[in-house]
């Protein structure tokens, strides 16, 4: 900066006078150099006044010449707004301090928010995991304790047959095997837009959004095709549980899902898949009229879990038929029939 | 003396006790900080010179303020927000650079 000082020193004295000081700034500019600090060109000294470059005249009047007018003209009358200007000063460390100080508070701020946001999800998710996990061991038990219970007696023993029957098709079991993989997914234009929705000739209003009756209209087909147990988003299907539509999502079992919509079958595949195209024809249709994809797959390896345990919500107490060793006794009959699935529907509001 | 003992007040006030700014100065305070500090700076060697007036310190501390404030604003305005504000940045740091220069000469030199 030492060629800086000696052009400020030179053109300090002589610039005081206002005019020529507006003549130096309205000067032609040069562009600034690139770098800082610079040695400034040396100008003449009778007409740098006229003519200084942009960069000199910053640097001239860097020292405010009013300052030496002022001096100048002062000699001896007292200093002026004193207070003023020490409540400026005042202001203005406050203005840097306040500025430094929010700079540093906004940050951290931010990101404790997120970090304890975090934090909340991950312990809550945990809480749940350990709940769902004691929910599975409680059931396991409660069925090997009624098994116990049972196996008492013969009527118990009928009884505990026919619940072996039922316990697939109301899902309290998990299920595993062969069987159909059916994907629905939304149109890929589909926002819910009224831009993209399609005018109906009976006046009904199509997006290529899956609604809850497409839904219940290819599981229905399922179960007529003869699947054993079906599930939809990883949610079992037991006989109560109804798919329907809140706002804009689709629940199963109260628990909202997402498309694309997989809805997994367990039975026979081939057969399956047939009697499926043939029963859900027109559900499939009007799928892919409004463009919403549908892909079925045949798997061999699907893993459906237990549905949510269902309430109790009637009893009736065994009658003590006698003891199982009653000679002559006949076993209760054997069906092994299962039961035919009860039609999944949705909860009428 | 006083007078410096002001501004460190104010910088210790301004670091320590957190005061909040309304919501539509913020944009305008980093600027009009820089703007300030330009002014101090130039009184600060007004001062070394022996040519320090408190007439003229006033002046150019609330004029470099508001027409550094302003300018943002409208370059705001008129979507040139940026580039303005690059501009008086650019100029009041050469400004605070050569009397900072300046005060080092003084100080260590005479």
């Amino acid at each position: 900066m030492a060629g800086s000082g000696e052009a400020e020193d030179r053109a300090g004295p002589t610039s005081t006078r206002s005019i020529d000081r507006v003549r130096s700034l309205l000067s032609v500019p040069t562009p600034l150099p690139m770098s800082l600090p610079m040695s400034l060109p040396t100008s003449t000294s009778t007409q740098h006044v006229h003519h200084q470059p942009l960069l000199d005249s910053i640097v001239a009047d860097a020292l405010d010449p009013a300052y030496t007018d002022a001096a100048s003209r002062r000699g001896s009358r007292p200093p002026r707004a004193r207070t003023a200007s020490i409540a400026l000063l005042l202001v203005g460390g406050l203005a840097v301090g306040l500025t430094v100080g929010q700079q540093r508070q906004e940050v951290p701020a931010a990101q404790q928010t997120r970090t304890a946001l975090l934090g909340d999800a991950r312990q809550r998710t945990a809480a749940v995991d350990a709940l769902s996990a004691q929910v599975s061991e409680l059931r396991r038990e409660n069925t090997q304790l009624q098994s116990n219970v049972l196996s008492t007696t013969q009527q118990g023993r009928a009884v505990a047959q026919q619940r072996d029957d039922l316990v697939v098709a109301t899902g309290q079991t998990a299920v595993g095997g062969p069987g159909l993989a059916v994907t629905v997914d939304d149109a890929p234009d589909a926002n819910g837009g009224r831009g993209s929705a399609e005018q109906r000739p009976d006046g009904s209003v199509v997006t290529g959004r899956v609604t809850d009756l497409q839904l219940q209209g290819v599981v229905n087909a399922l179960w007529a095709a003869g699947a054993e147990a079906v599930s939809i988003g990883g949610i079992r299907l037991s006989p109560t549980t109804a798919i329907r539509t809140a706002g804009e999502t689709v629940l199963a079992d109260y628990r909202p899902l997402t498309a694309p919509y997989v809805v997994l079958a367990v039975g026979d595949a081939a057969t399956m898949e047939r009697q499926f195209r043939l029963m859900g024809s027109d559900v499939l249709t009007a799928l892919g009229q409004q463009g919403s994809p549908v892909r079925v797959t045949q798997r061999t390896d699907l893993r459906l879990p237990a549905a949510a345990a269902a309430d109790t919500r009637a009893a009736t107490p065994l009658g003590s038929t006698g003891s199982p060793s009653t000679t002559g006794g006949v076993s209760a009959p054997q069906t092994k029939t299962a039961t035919p699935p009860t039609r999944t529907s949705g909860a009428h509001p | 003396m006083i007078a410096a003992l002001a501004l460190l007040a104010g910088l210790v006030g301004g670091l320590i006790l957190h005061p909040i700014a309304p919501g539509w100065l913020e944009p305008y305070l980093p600027i009009a900080v820089v703007a300030a500090l330009d002014a101090v700076f130039g009184a600060v060697r007004a001062r070394l010179e022996g040519v320090f007036d408190d007439k003229v310190f006033v002046v150019s501390f609330v004029s470099n303020v508001l027409v550094a404030a302003l300018i943002v604003y409208l370059g705001d305005n008129l979507g040139v927000g940026g580039q303005l504000s690059t501009a008086v940045v650019v100029v009041l740091g050469i400004r605070i650079f050569s009397n900072a220069a300046a005060i080092r000469r003084r100080l260590f030199r005479a």
